[in-house]
């Protein structure tokens, strides 16, 4: 024992000891964590919120080009009326019917939850613009659609209202968002709160509402504003839902909402009609403005909020505890999760098991479209990782708790900030710097920004789940900070790595709005796919809606693969924590 | 009248794990019995069927006569203290306290005088504004008390109420717990794993180990005539010697111990060859520096100050390692010296060598 | 050349003092308990001591270093924590090798300190389990062997028997210690267990709201409490009130409303008011027929029974506490609740305090 004791005061003298002593001197560690917070204002938060800054630099033009014009200030209105308006109503019914699923999924124990879960998710599988195409097979109105499957449409004619066609479309695209993360904060709940409130004599209803509810507040809220934010960013379903109905080619008089005008603006100014510029960015500005300004909002109103829970109805809430009321609800909830999520969320297999594509199919544009879409997130996500991992542990672990704080509501930004806007502003950023082409390059940059939270998000919380206890017997063991990390940390927080990295790379393979608002050159997959929809002038139909779902359905399997893989991954790390 | 409690044939399983098995016990209106035993025993199984919060895979509850089973726990009656507490972290004390009177739809006046008398008793009426992160981990749990007497029940059932406490906390309530249960002359179950704890505040003891019931007795006669080996280790401290029966003579057994060292015992029931144990109370040992039979003598290897009493570890000439507990006033012996450990005859107990080993039976976890 | 040095000590958490300019000295190869109750910030001294806080003020030197400034990994020290925080991911074998490994030890060495620690605990069979399928006990030994190899002198504990089961504690309290001096190692050994601190440390340091209240050996801090809140903390005790008559060499007279008593040799001056404490043990019941100095009448309320003693709670007119009295098993076996008896105290067990600047009640919340 004293032999080794004096040993150890040595230490290897080889080379990467001496680089671990070079990397664990606190000065170098303090400007290593300086530069990714320097990367994270200059690479993601500052081009995300630069169009802001047109408010003031581009104020004359805003004035006299568009609020001096009725007609504009009309479309602008309407449409941010559009997507707020929409946004409300989908977080209302996602929150009425998604509590409801989230306390089966967790409270109960069954066999096969697993596959419920799954199930639950599928549609995050299916990229927005399919999601668009199939909610609007099942129930929407499609001017000159030939061989169309029997759907919800075939009982009332089909709805060809944009509000009810959007709100259709975003319980698909948010609900699996509500019920995730419902049942994460329910399942951190102890059960042991609702057994004493029992115990002490309430009914099932009754402990539920005056106990389990008030202390799940922050759950509501975290559901709320991510099913908001998904609403109000979605482009590529909109457009193509909003196409489909209309049966022709979308411009400015068509009924929009805020990130589908400014993709027809887009457009519009690509091809030419630079005088739209002022009009552009000006909803763009208002987007993100009103964005944040939610997001304020809702922070604020559910702290404020109380759940009545002093009234108690003992009689009415047991008979509602027992026998048939809650199947009945029970039933409601997976009437709804299958006929207004799920079904029409796939309906467009319906319609390729019925047809076939009109022109031939052009192998060479789909693969291209493919490969981009999958390079681009492919390189986003590693960037996401490199930069994002460091500013996580900044967050969750920094000696200076002020600026984690700090970091961590600004790394919502990107989430919230419509991602039409987000990429109208990112070109912005760069192009006013004089970097003309490198499209690609933008794009992958302006995908960075939006999928960047998910990887922080996953990892703080993983970092924050992890018993701080590790890292310091580690340390007090004379490990030094990369040691313990390397050897305690990472490997416990793999896990929540790997769940980000898999949820920033299928948002960007499935984004459609960011794409198109930084250049309407890269072709990717679901920018192809909005493009199938649009109608061919020549016959007056979709111009091959066959070709648009074979690229969803491959899109929809690589990202369900990865979905899997998630689950897969989370499961394991529950089991040895 | 308060309820009685009777559990037949109960087991309760988990796919392959076996929390309880086949476990049959009576409680008497008004007893305080203690279940007691190692983590993972099943203790905290009980309660929880007799509660209501599991139902037994298989076997019946009965409480005061009637099957429950099946019945949820909102309708049984009985009151329910966590070992974690759980006050409900939003609502105030009183709002805790007078909980169950709310939900139960009894009108204000009613709730009013069912709260604050549950508060009163616990002491904690003054602090009825508070909410639960403003107390200490006692009071807290003096207000868990207060919302499971609040029930009206004439059963309660403390899931190990005092282990997330202090020790020098738990020591006071212990005596608060046995004096509130006896004057309202509650039917209580008390669930716990601190052996001292469930002497001090049952009037009898279940001892529990991996599932099935050991033995059970009031304190006194389980501490002083243990019948399982097990028992006599869990319960207080006990040395242990392996022998074997030598020769019996009248009412008398000598045993030869390891070393060819000899104690002579009463021999009630033993019979010569038969292998044993023998065990002996720290505090049923005297240190002497005078033979007189039964003892053994050994060398001082440690002395230990606990407070009331000192510890002595003695190793003896058998080659094992005793505890030896004096009176602090009467320790007089230092580290080295050679002494005689005394036995006191009347506290010597014997047992049949276990088949499984003397190791597994005294295994502690 | 003490092993651990505190000058001065001194934390606070948002304004809240959690440690009030501490001193402390602990001898090499001492085992020292630190005993408090909850909040009196116990773990907060150890994590000052091993680095994973920093004081406000003051400095802390291990084996004459002034390691203040130095972060964790670079105090010559071994922590274990509470949970024990075994790493959950790594089996036995690589959670004890862990320590030596990322000091740079050769590999043979580090596996021939693993090895021996192991054998140490009695888990070497273990080697290839991962905590989570050990017990309670097994995984506090694989903690104790994993600090141990890290090869330190001085080994911090914070509470190192609570998540064990009562019966388990007691077991195993004298095992670390054991473990401790046959290595040299000085140790601090957190704890809010009274009876545990008593039983394994050499000297006994009673903390409360950050400060030190005494530190001496343990039957010192039992025998000679320096005020009201020791000579309760430790072991059982009973309060009466008086005002001092009469202080010499060998005793101290006093009187309250009732009565005299007769106590302890004392630093206090005749007309102070004054609190007479006893340890529950020190109360005799005597038979009948028996006479001593401080007899008083009391009626028992409540009798526990707690094993080797019988635990008597009782009423006097003489004071408005509960009286305690801790019998041995055969003497308390007579006695029932609702029996009156006579009780005395003798002067030499009787302690002498100046009533305490908040109030005796104040002075004995244990919380």
């Amino acid at each position: 024992m004293n032999e080794a004791k004096a040993r150890m005061g040595l230490g290897g003298t080889d080379w990467r000891r001496s680089l671990l002593d070079v990397f664990s001197r606190r000065g170098v560690r303090g400007t290593g964590y300086g530069l990714v917070v320097v990367f994270f204002i200059f690479l993601v938060l500052l081009p995300t919120l630069f169009v802001l800054s047109y408010l003031f630099t581009g104020w004359n033009d805003i004035q006299t080009v568009v609020l001096a014009d009725p007609a504009k200030m009309d479309i602008i209105w309407n449409a941010i009326g559009l997507s707020f308006g929409v946004a409300f109503f989908v977080t209302f019914l996602d929150l009425i019917f998604g509590l409801p699923l989230a306390w089966f999924i967790v409270r109960r124990n069954f066999r096969g939850k697993s596959l419920l879960n799954t199930i639950i998710d599928s549609p995050l599988a299916v990229p927005t613009a399919g999601l668009g195409i199939s909610v609007v097979l099942f129930w929407g109105v499609i001017p000159n659609l030939a061989n169309r499957p029997a759907g919800a449409w075939s009982l009332f004619g089909g709805t060809s209202s944009p509000f009810w066609i959007l709100v259709l479309l975003h319980l698909t695209t948010t609900f699996p968002y509500m019920v995730r993360s419902l049942a994460a904060i329910l399942d951190e709940i102890d059960l042991e709160y609702e057994t004493a409130a029992r115990i002490s004599g309430a009914s099932k209803l009754t402990a539920a509402r005056t106990i389990t509810l008030p202390m799940f507040r922050s759950g509501l809220a975290t559901g709320a504003i991510l099913c908001l934010a998904k609403a109000l960013s979605e482009t590529g379903g909109v457009m193509a839902a909003l196409t489909l109905i209309s049966g022709r080619v979308l411009d400015e008089n068509s009924a929009l909402n805020g990130t589908a005008l400014i993709g027809v603006w887009k457009g519009s100014y690509d091809a030419g009609t630079s005088a739209l510029l002022p009009a552009l960015t000006f909803v763009s500005v208002l987007m993100i403005l009103f964005s944040l300004l939610l997001l304020v909002l809702v922070k604020v109103l559910t702290l404020k909020f109380h759940i009545p829970w002093k009234k108690v109805w003992p009689s009415a809430e047991a008979r509602l505890s027992k026998g048939a009321a809650p199947r009945v609800r029970d039933g409601a909830t997976f009437f709804f999760l299958a006929i207004m999520v799920l079904v029409p969320s796939f309906f467009i297999a319906a319609y390729m098991a019925t047809s076939s594509p009109t022109q031939g199919v052009d192998w060479g544009m789909f693969t291209n479209g493919l490969l981009l879409s999958f390079g681009i997130a492919a390189a986003a996500t590693a960037v996401d990782l490199l930069l994002g991992i460091p500013l996580a542990v900044l967050i969750a672990r920094g000696k200076f708790k002020r600026l984690g704080g700090i970091l961590d509501t600004l790394v919502n930004i990107p989430y919230i900030v419509p991602s039409a806007a987000l990429g109208l502003s990112l070109g912005f950023f760069y192009r006013n710097m004089g970097i003309r082409g490198f499209d690609i390059l933008l794009v992958t940059l302006a995908h960075v920004a939006f999928t960047f939270p998910f990887v922080v998000r996953n990892v703080v919380g993983g970092l924050e789940g992890l018993d701080r206890g590790y890292e310091d017997t580690a340390r007090t063991l004379g490990a030094r900070p990369f040691q313990a990390f390397r050897k305690i940390i990472f490997p416990l927080i793999k896990p929540s790595i790997l769940a980000g990295a898999i949820m920033a790379f299928t948002r960007s393979i499935g984004e459609t709005g960011a794409t198109i608002s930084v250049s309407g050159n890269v072709q990717t997959a679901p920018v192809l796919i909005v493009n199938y929809i649009k109608q061919d002038p020549s016959t007056l139909r979709p111009r091959d809606l066959y070709t648009a779902g074979l690229l969803i359905a491959v899109l929809s399997i690589v990202t369900f693969v990865a979905i899997l893989l998630m689950r897969f991954v989370t499961r394991r790390r529950r089991k040895n924590a | 009248m308060m309820p009685t409690v009777e559990l037949r044939k109960v087991s309760m399983r988990f796919g392959k794990v076996t929390a309880a098995e086949d476990v049959s016990l009576t409680i008497k209106d008004g007893e305080y019995l203690a279940i007691l035993g190692p983590s993972g025993c099943g203790k905290t199984t009980l309660a929880k069927m007799v509660s209501g919060i599991w139902e037994p895979t298989e076997g019946d509850v009965y409480i005061d006569g009637r099957r429950v089973n099946g019945i949820p726990p909102e309708e049984r009656r009985v009151g329910y203290v966590f070992q974690n507490i759980v006050l409900f972290p939003h609502l105030t004390v009183w709002d805790n306290a007078a909980y169950s009177p709310r939900v139960k739809g009894l009108d204000r006046p009613q709730q009013e005088k069912i709260g604050n008398e549950a508060l009163e008793l616990v002491e904690m009426l003054k602090e009825s504004d508070k909410f639960p992160s403003e107390l200490s981990g006692g009071a807290q749990q003096k207000v868990g008390l207060a919302r499971a007497l609040a029930t009206r029940a004439g059963l309660l059932i403390l899931d190990e109420p005092l282990s997330a406490l202090d020790a020098r906390v738990r020591m006071e309530l212990r005596y608060t717990l046995r004096k509130l249960v006896k004057n309202l002359g509650l039917t209580a179950i008390h669930v716990t794993h601190d052996q001292e704890e469930a002497m001090s505040v049952a009037d009898r003891i279940v001892i529990m180990r991996k599932g099935k019931v050991v033995e059970d007795g009031p304190p006194s006669e389980l501490y002083h005539n243990p019948k399982q080996l097990f028992t006599a280790n869990f319960l207080g401290e006990s040395n242990f010697l392996e022998g074997v029966v030598d020769r019996t003579i009248d009412s008398w057994a000598v045993i030869e111990l390891r070393n060819e060292q000899f104690l002579r015992v009463r021999g009630d029931g033993l019979r010569r060859g038969q292998a044993v144990v023998v065990s002996i109370r720290p505090e049923h040992l005297t240190l002497a520096k005078v033979a007189a039979a039964p003892m053994l003598t050994g060398k001082v290897q440690d002395v230990h100050f606990a407070g009331a009493y000192v510890r002595y570890e003695v190793a003896v000439r058998t080659g094992d390692a005793m505890i030896v507990d004096a009176m602090a006033d009467e320790a007089r012996f230092n580290t080295g010296e050679d002494v005689i450990v005394l036995f006191d005859l009347e506290h010597v107990r014997v047992y049949p060598r276990p088949y499984a080993g003397l190791q597994e039976a005294l295994k502690l976890e | 050349m003490p092993n651990i040095f505190l000058r001065g000590i001194a934390k606070r958490f948002d304004g809240r003092i959690a440690i009030d300019h501490i001193d402390l000295e602990v001898k090499n190869g001492e085992y020292m308990a630190i005993l408090g109750p909850t909040g009196a910030g116990k773990t907060t001294l150890l994590r000052m001591i091993a680095g994973l806080t920093q004081p406000d003020e003051g400095d802390v030197l291990i084996g004459g270093k002034d390691v203040t400034k130095l972060p964790p990994e670079e105090r010559e020290l071994a922590y274990m924590s509470q949970t024990y925080s075994l790493f959950p991911h790594l089996h036995v074998w690589d959670n004890v090798r862990f320590s030596p490994e990322v000091k740079g030890l050769p590999p043979t060495d580090t596996d021939r300190l693993a090895r021996e620690m192991l054998l140490l605990v009695g888990l070497l069979d273990r080697r290839d389990a991962y905590p989570k399928e050990l017990s309670g006990g097994m995984q506090q030994r694989t903690a104790l062997a994993r600090a141990l190899a890290a090869g330190t002198n001085v080994l911090l504990l914070d509470e190192p028997l609570r998540a064990l089961d009562a019966r388990l504690r007691i077991a195993l309290r004298l095992s670390i210690r054991k473990l401790c001096k046959d290595l040299g190692v000085t140790a601090l050994h957190v704890t809010h267990d009274q009876e545990e601190a008593l039983l394994v440390a050499d000297r006994v340091a009673i903390i409360r709201h950050g400060k030190i209240e005494q530190l001496g050996l343990s039957r010192q801090v039992y025998n000679d409490p320096v005020g009201p809140f020791v000579a309760q903390f430790l072991g059982e005790a009973d309060f009466f009130l008086g005002e001092v008559d009469v202080v010499t060499q060998e005793k101290t007279l006093l009187h309250s409303k009732t009565r005299h008593w007769e106590a302890r040799p004392s630093k206090l001056h005749p007309g102070q008011d004054a609190c007479l404490a006893v340890k529950s043990e020190n109360v005799r019941v005597l038979k009948d027929g028996e006479d001593a100095v401080n007899t008083f009448e009391a009626e028992v309320t409540r009798r526990l029974f707690l094993g080797k003693f019988i635990g008597l709670e009782m009423t006097s007119a003489e004071t408005t506490l509960p009286v305690k009295v801790r019998l041995r098993a055969e003497e308390g076996e007579q006695i029932k609740e609702g029996s009156k008896v006579r009780l005395a105290v003798e002067p030499r067990n009787f302690m002498v305090f100046p009533i305490p600047p908040g109030g005796l009640a104040k002075e004995l919340e244990v919380e």
